[in-house]
């Protein structure tokens, strides 16, 4: 299966424009452009469809007045994904601390209903990673970051990039020859 | 041993966006909702910086107002972000504007025209001549009551989607309306319920009534953002419809009121009202002879329309111009129904 990457739409300068000044029209079709790829970033970061949703949701209301700071120097989508994944991080940072777990996760919902027993195994072993751990590995291996973009998406360096990533495939595939 | 364990990730299947979740966006800007992004962009624009500042300590200010230090309440309404009404309200009155005062003569309320009942709205938003459902429903609730003794109204709000509910009830005083009391519960529906938070007003505190029918002495303006609205954004309308049925409205009339926040009665904000004519409206609920009703923030020049029935003086329908479309809330069924 392809990477996802979410394309640029052909007129997304106009609906930027747009955007930035208020415009609700342009709002929506943006959202028609952009919102299922950054709807899949987001719950692949969060791992259940309620918080995706509720980051999707953030990340377009609040569109408007962070395009008065977006320079129009690099792709507007890549941008887009940088926001999104940020939000979505804060939002699995804050739900870590409040201890919360999703229904998707606690029920294995998500697993069963849109996969196979190994779907729901490999899903479990992503769940299971510490936070870090699996940002990294859904921003490489699921969205095709470079190890530069995960460190300016991050804040971190691209040596603790890499270092992260080993660690969590290494950790994945431990669960998953133990479960097999 | 697994060998291809990126190719297993990429392959996993993710689900599709709910198709609600455009109509809720353009629906929660429309209603005034702001959410500041982590944009992390190094361009300085020390304006905004200005903005959020303002915006931070005004926060600030409000929390420490409405929840007095020592209660059990301490967690705070401003962390219930998908209460919308909240930080819009909360942003409204930034200081540093220009002071701005009703524009007509203060209404003399009609307070026995408030009666118990129950109203439900939905809410659409129509853009470009096509309309989209936005959320589940609105529903205001008035009971008659008594707290303390004393004869109150209580006033719930609830709104929600799919995903959460939100209940708001305010307990005022029946025969001056100053709030005694406000609750505040909000759950995920898919989720494990969170406690309700509720606080009482101090008797001596300086919270006024909903309505003021005179300004404190000495004032010179309130202090507005230019892009406050009246109906559906920034004033929550539910709290708001109760008290439009007690305007003296009459055909030609045009009169102003004071609205004051539920939790202090600092800056309250001139809201003027004009009968522009007459219409019947044909909601859910009914068919409906109104008068229709322009009503404004002289801070801003956009107007929210308000169709109030002849009758009962009922608001059947309120809508609010976007750019290129409009968002507007239906009446969808009332107890005691239409007549």
């Amino acid at each position: 299966m392809a990477i996802h990457p979410v394309s640029e739409h052909p007129q997304s300068a106009d609906l930027v424009g747009g955007v930035r000044n208020g415009d609700p029209a342009a709002l929506g079709l943006l959202y028609d452009a952009f919102g299922a790829g950054l709807f899949r970033l987001a719950y692949r970061l969060t791992g259940t469809r309620e918080d995706a949703e509720d980051v999707v949701h953030d990340v377009f209301v609040g569109l408007p007045e962070a395009l008065t700071r977006y320079e129009e120097r690099g792709q507007f989508g890549a941008w887009l994904r940088r926001v999104t994944a940020r939000v979505a991080l804060m939002r699995q940072r804050k739900a870590h601390r409040r201890q919360e777990v999703g229904l998707d996760s606690a029920a294995g919902v998500a697993s069963s209903a849109h996969g196979t027993s190994e779907d729901a195994a490999l899903r479990a072993a992503l769940d299971a990673l510490p936070a870090d751990q699996r940002a990294v590995v859904v921003l490489k291996e699921m969205e095709g970051y470079t190890h530069a973009e995960i460190a300016t998406t991050l804040g971190i360096s691209h040596v603790t990039s890499r270092v992260r990533l080993l660690r969590a495939l290494r950790r994945m595939r431990r669960q998953l020859e133990e479960d097999t | 041993m697994i060998k291809d364990l990126s190719g297993l990730l990429r392959a996993l299947p993710t689900p599709e966006p709910d198709s609600e979740l455009r109509g809720r966006i353009v629906a929660s800007r429309a209603a005034g909702t702001r959410v500041i992004l982590p944009t992390g962009d190094k361009q300085i624009d020390w304006g905004f910086g200005i903005r959020v500042a303002v915006g931070i300590a005004a926060a600030v200010l409000l929390a420490v107002n409405i929840f007095p230090r020592g209660r059990d309440n301490q967690e705070g309404l401003a962390s219930s972000a998908n209460a919308f009404w909240w930080a819009s309200e909360a942003v409204a009155q930034e200081p540093g504007g220009k002071r701005y005062v009703a524009s007509y003569p203060l209404a003399e309320l009609d307070r026995t025209r408030l009666s118990a009942g129950q109203w439900v709205f939905q809410s659409r938003v129509i853009i470009d001549g096509f309309t989209t459902d936005t959320i589940t429903g609105d529903t205001l609730a008035i009971t008659a009551g008594d707290y303390g003794g004393k004869g109150v109204w209580q006033i719930a709000n609830r709104w929600g989607s799919r995903y959460f509910v939100s209940r708001d009830t305010l307990t005022v005083d029946r025969e001056t309306w100053r709030p005694l009391r406000r609750a505040v519960a909000e759950r995920r529906l898919q989720r494990p319920g969170e406690a309700p938070r509720a606080f009482e007003f101090p008797a001596s505190g300086s919270i006024g009534p909903l309505l003021l029918a005179s300004v404190p002495a000495g004032y010179t303006g309130s202090q507005l953002q230019p892009f406050m609205g009246p109906g559906l954004g920034l004033i929550h309308y539910l709290y708001r419809l109760p008290v439009l049925q007690t305007l003296p409205i009459r055909d030609g009339w045009r009169g102003s009121v004071y609205v004051t926040w539920a939790w202090r009665d600092a800056n309250p904000i001139p809201l003027d009202a004009r009968v522009v004519g007459r219409e019947s409206q044909t909601v859910p609920a009914g068919t409906f002879d109104c008068w229709k009703v322009e009503l404004q923030v002289p801070s801003n020049k956009a107007k929210t329309i308000a169709w109030i029935s002849t009758d009962r003086h009922w608001v059947v329908r309120l809508q609010e111009q976007l750019r290129d479309g409009a968002l507007e809330k239906v009446l969808v069924a009332a107890t005691p129904p239409a007549p």
